[in-house]
């Protein structure tokens, strides 16, 4: 075999590959390669697109352990990281409402108070009640006024125990609070009713109440300080013959959504006093 | 005829080494196609039509390639010296001559398609990367050849001239 024609031909193209070479580093083929790139990129593109899927499934096909494996890492991560976050909004939640019960207790600069968090709800039917986390152990002592956000009333202490203590809410069927309407003065009693509502009795016939007034304690009888915001009259009912308006009050915080609360330390209330 | 209908195949190739090899990733590389498929075709049909082949796969991937024009078609013609040798050595179509060829070329084609680069003004970081990717690449590019050696035989084959004696 003669070497003369292979060895001329691979001569020619070094030749020629050094001159492109060449004229590529000058930049002179640039206009050449763009052009080239115009057109041949359409196709490029569909090519990539047709064998991109194909790739992906080759290059892993051999990794399905690896794959399986990290799938069940990162699905462990994943409800690691799930929790995580549940938590930390569930700390922004707590946060947001110690900072309104904070607030609360601001509107009272010369009581004392005792942040505690509802960890148990009364299961009955038939009563209102919610365990705090504070008890004897943290000076909370039975009769103790307990109010919410924007200093609302929500009940009193009715038994404290070492570490905790039970409140019986003021939507409690056993419950009455000596209270008035705001806007007429009208003198009236707030007692519990079933399904987590509030009735305001002994109003006299003729006195105007309607719905929208906001109702307040009254401060009498001492168990309870003055002006603590109890709810809204929602419905007033009653005939000219009727003695007494039947009116329903619209609690101002609801018992469902408790879950932190203010302990009124510094206000003993008289049942407290005489060991009722 | 065959032969003519080589050029648009090869164009083939070259596409599919820009568009679609990268994709296809084995012990950190990926096939050349256009070296696999030059000697295939170098060793089922000779290396005399590997002639103009070679410009066209050279400079169809230097004009479609992120690369200087003329490194891939440097890095190439190794192809043509080797399909010379195995032609005239060997004999023609033999299936273990032509992947040994395919392997040898491969690791040039790394080799020299870097230095073309870095030439061409290409920034190619350590030089021993190249030496650890084209032993790799000329494995792969054996296997690569391994799988399409035979239907281009096939296709492509010259058919065996009866009574023409050939060393083996």
């Amino acid at each position: 075999m003669s070497l003369s024609r292979p060895l001329t031909w691979t001569i020619s193209l070094v030749v020629l590959a050094v001159v492109t070479l060449g004229l590529s580093r000058l930049g002179a083929v640039d206009p050449l390669q763009s052009a080239a790139e115009r057109v041949f990129s359409p196709i490029s593109s569909g090519t990539h697109a047709v064998f991109a899927p194909i790739a992906d499934f080759v290059n892993n096909v051999g990794s399905y352990g690896d794959l399986r494996t990290e799938n069940r890492d990162l699905r462990t991560e994943n409800e690691r990281l799930s929790g995580q976050v549940s938590q930390l909004r569930e700390d922004q939640a707590q946060a947001a409402q110690v900072s309104d019960l904070n607030r609360s207790a601001q509107l009272f600069p010369n009581a004392d108070f005792q942040t505690a968090s509802v960890i148990a709800r009364d299961p009955s039917n038939i009563r209102d009640a919610v365990l705090i986390d504070k008890g004897q152990n943290d000076n909370v002592r039975s009769g103790m006024v307990v109010v919410g956000r924007e200093g609302s009333l929500i009940g009193t202490v009715s038994k404290s125990l070492a570490t905790s203590a039970w409140v019986q809410l003021i939507t409690d069927p056993d419950s009455d609070v000596n209270s008035e309407v705001q806007e007429t003065r009208a003198m009236a009693i707030t007692t519990g009713a079933l399904g987590h509502k509030l009735q305001l009795q002994f109003v006299a016939e003729g006195t105007d109440v309607k719905a929208g007034d906001t109702v307040v304690t009254s401060g009498l009888g001492g168990n309870f300080p003055k002006s603590l915001l109890i709810g809204r009259v929602s419905k007033v009912e009653g005939g000219p013959t009727d003695l007494f308006k039947k009116i329903q009050v619209d609690p101002a915080v609801r018992p469902g959504t408790l879950e932190n609360v203010l302990i009124m330390t510094s206000f003993i209330p008289v049942r407290a006093g005489t060991g009722q | 005829m065959i032969y003519y209908a080589a050029v648009p195949l090869t164009l083939l190739v070259v596409i599919l080494q820009v568009a679609a090899a990268p994709s296809f990733n084995l012990l950190g590389v990926h096939a050349d196609l256009p070296v696999v498929w030059l000697c295939c075709w170098a060793a089922v049909r000779g290396w005399e039509e590997s002639i103009l082949l070679i410009p066209v796969a050279g400079l169809g991937l230097g004009l479609l390639g992120r690369e200087p024009l003329g490194a891939s078609l440097l890095a190439l013609l190794p192809v043509l010296a080797i399909g010379w040798l195995e032609d005239g050595r060997t004999g023609r179509g033999r299936f273990l001559t032509t992947l040994l060829m395919v392997f040898v070329a491969g690791f040039l084609y790394a080799v020299i398609h870097a230095a073309a680069s870095f030439v061409g003004g290409e920034g190619l970081g350590p030089p021993l990367n190249v030496l650890r990717v084209a032993p790799s690449a000329g494995m792969l590019d054996v296997l690569t050849a391994a799988l399409w050696f035979w239907p281009i035989r096939l296709v492509f084959g010259r058919r065996s001239r009866g009574g023409v004696f050939r060393r083996t």
